[in-house]
């Protein structure tokens, strides 16, 4: 089964932060059902597109953030040095 | 084999053959020997990569390193995304990369062409050798 990321690692200088963001995925649950109902609504309203394209998009979208895990941002410059990963 | 061989040439050692004879018999040896089996060599196979990287670094004054690495997973899942924007958006996306010089139909990509775009994107390899050692690279590992 895909998860979203659960863990970010972030770097700044010598300072290491590990950000639990499986704290979040309610939140997105219920993001991702608001965005739900609000397209069922406008669906409803507009016609122009059927339940199976919203659900695709939303399909899409979680598969978008599930797929972000590994991302990896590095910035080194001299004076300062930045990290970010999606675990 | 080469029992056969050394009888050969002890017969012409004996002078039982002549020169001509051992020729012939070595030669018809060479013939009916076969020849040694071949083993299929099977090339090992390719992984395929993961991740885009892209590294700039930049020698502006100070030096400065950017190393970002994207999941091909991610800009698959975004490319299939993109495949479901709405027919009246096209245009205007259209209008858009016009304006910035690019003269493309992005109506006419169609979901299989985005997969097979992202599947050779495992193939690209970007380097930018900027004068002032400045430097670009992309590649997929």
């Amino acid at each position: 089964m895909k998860l979203p990321p659960a863990l970010a690692r972030f770097d700044y200088r010598t300072h290491r932060f590990w950000l639990p963001i499986f704290l979040l995925w309610p939140l997105m649950l219920l993001l991702f059902a608001l965005i739900f109902f609000a397209g069922a609504i406008s669906l409803a309203l507009t016609q122009k597109s059927s339940v199976q394209d919203l659900d695709r998009f939303l399909s899409g979208l979680y598969a978008m953030i599930c797929a972000s895990r590994g991302t990896q941002i590095d910035v080194d410059a001299s004076d300062r040095c930045i990290s970010l990963t999606l675990r | 084999m080469l029992d056969e061989r050394r009888r050969i040439l002890n017969m012409l050692a004996e002078g039982k053959i002549s020169a001509s004879d051992a020729d012939g018999l070595l030669a018809a040896m060479a013939d009916t020997e076969t020849p040694p089996p071949v083993t299929e060599v099977k090339p090992a196979a390719s992984k395929s990569p993961k991740y885009l990287r892209v590294q700039v670094e930049e020698h502006d004054g100070d030096r400065s390193h950017v190393n970002i690495r994207i999941p091909l997973t991610l800009i698959r899942a975004g490319v299939r995304l993109t495949a479901l924007l709405p027919a009246g958006l096209h245009d205007q996306i259209n209008k858009a990369l016009k304006e910035s010089g690019v003269d493309f139909d992005i109506s006419k990509v169609k979901r299989e062409n985005l997969e097979e775009l992202v599947e050779h994107l495992a193939e690209l390899t970007v380097d930018v050798d900027g004068g002032n050692g400045d430097k670009v690279r992309i590649y997929c590992e």
